[in-house]
């Protein structure tokens, strides 16, 4: 999903042929970055209708936004995720998104002796519930880079902080989040 | 360099997620890193196999790229630059009216106030002036043709107001730019069913503009929704009605309240609660982006 995996055109200059009236560019763009932005906002609401949704709106924004863009030393990628961001909390203000916790874990298998599957089930619902606890920095590190799976130097572009910075800021959030599973 | 435990922590994820080892073989690389690694390690494979997003379903992967364009694109339409900022307008068909548009305006005193008008929205001054210069251009209109072209500009221009107002706050003053909406849909498809033509201009933007109200009303306050609603529900009924036309429907046959359907679009709206609008199971192209629940719990702050 890097600015790279597409060597017919960068961003840049998909950008810029957007910004010349050509409107396939932009539908490069949004082939580009729709699976990673989706998914972002997919670990951000319950119903994949709404992570639909909003995932349009998200890149309507952005295209109607194009014209003023400018690239100030980030990728595409990082003004994407920061529009899903604000398209998020406008979503939060407007909906009821609190999730029920037995809804997000996924079953426990069937094999498991009740009580191991119980210990289990009750184990990840305390993940779960302890990540909604954390500093907010800290549930959008572990989303990036443990949920999603995104490079450290892809984090650190999207969150605007050094790679060094998210390496410590992985670590902290980890260790917050285990201790408030364990605590 | 010494190595801290968040750079071995991170490397280890990456060697993890990338499939180059398991964490019990990561722990074995990094022993005197084990105590502490182990249990953060554990707690994100946790996390991930709990959260871990199944991504976007082949359906939408299909649908979503035309829907997106083509809203992109009546964007582009909606928002083209009024005449005074881009003189090249006059040299298109309409250009036939300008030598009118001149006189009227200079009948009104100033050629300015007439251009300065088109930017013009519902509570402004020259709202007035803007949608009097589009009646006259209906009355100089030659063709029934040129009249179902100039109401589906008219409709758009509605559109663009309404957004525009609705992301400057002003939504009190959205009502007569949801009326004149309906009443330029509901002319104009009278006139392009009765006279054929212009049909798939008005599919086009009719989809368009459902998909441009409904995110509008994924950010709209409550007080906007009814009217947006109404507004929304009628992009859908014209739809139907281009439809039912093509199907070989006669307009005449067409069951009422399809093409006449004039009760007032902010009043009349509470009868259908937003959120109610149903979701195609299929997210085809009655679905549009920001048309989600509204179950409105203002308290419900989220995270962000």
């Amino acid at each position: 999903m890097s600015e790279t995996d597409n060597p017919s055109a960068s961003d840049a200059e998909l950008i810029f042929r957007v910004q010349s009236g050509e409107m396939e560019a932009f539908g490069e763009l949004y082939s580009r970055y729709l699976d990673p932005i989706y998914r972002y906002i997919q670990t951000r609401v319950d119903e994949a209708a709404d992570a639909e949704d909003l995932c349009e709106v998200v890149f309507l924004r952005t295209f109607e936004a194009l014209d003023r863009y400018e690239e100030r030393g980030h990728p595409f990628s990082a003004y994407l995720y920061q529009v899903a961001r604000n398209q998020l909390a406008d979503h939060y203000r407007t909906q009821d998104v609190r999730v029920a916790l037995e809804q997000v874990a996924e079953p426990i298998s069937d094999e498991l002796d009740p009580e191991d599957a119980y210990a289990l089930q009750e184990r990840v619902l305390d993940v779960i519930n302890s990540l909604g606890n954390l500093r907010e920095d800290y549930q959008e590190v572990i989303r990036l880079r443990v949920v999603l799976e995104l490079p450290t130097a892809t984090t650190a572009m999207w969150m605007d902080r050094s790679p060094g910075a998210i390496r410590v800021l992985l670590h902290r959030a980890l260790v917050a989040l285990r201790e408030d599973v364990d605590g | 360099m010494a190595r801290t435990d968040a750079d071995v922590l991170d490397y280890c994820l990456l060697r993890i997620q990338s499939g180059e080892a398991t964490l019990d073989e990561c722990l074995e690389e990094n022993p005197s890193y084990a105590e502490v690694l182990e249990p953060l390690l554990r707690v994100a494979a946790t996390t991930r196999a709990q959260l871990a997003p199944s991504g976007p379903s082949e359906a939408f992967l299909a649908h979503s790229p035309i829907r997106v364009m083509n809203l992109a694109r009546a964007r582009v339409k909606a928002k083209a630059p009024s005449p005074r900022r881009r003189p090249i307008l006059l040299l298109q068909p309409a250009f036939r009216l300008a030598g009118i548009f001149l006189a009227i305006t200079l009948l009104i005193g100033s050629v300015g106030v007439a251009y300065a008008s088109g930017d013009a929205l519902p509570g402004d001054n020259l709202y007035g002036i803007k949608r009097g210069l589009e009646r006259a251009a209906l009355v100089v209109s030659l063709s029934e043709a040129g009249d179902a072209g100039l109401f589906l500009e008219h409709a758009n221009r509605r559109i663009g107001e309404v957004e525009e107002l609705v992301r400057r706050g002003r939504v009190g003053d959205i009502g007569p730019a949801l009326e004149g909406y309906e009443h330029a849909i509901q002319k104009g498809l009278e006139i392009a069913a009765e006279h054929g033509g212009a049909l798939g201009d008005f599919e086009v933007a009719l989809g368009a503009h459902e998909q441009v109200l409904s995110s509008i009303m994924s950010a709209a306050p409550e007080q906007a929704l009814p009217g947006l609603t109404r507004a929304l529900e009628n992009s859908r009924q014209g739809r139907d009605v281009v439809e039912q036309i093509r199907g070989g429907q006669h307009p005449g046959d067409l069951p009422p309240g399809l093409l006449r359907k004039t009760p007032d679009p902010v009043e009349d709206a509470t009868d259908m609660p937003p959120g109610q609008q149903k979701k195609d199971e299929a997210r085809g192209r009655d679905q549009a982006p920001g048309q989600i629940r509204k179950t409105q719990t203002p308290d419900s702050s989220g995270s962000d």
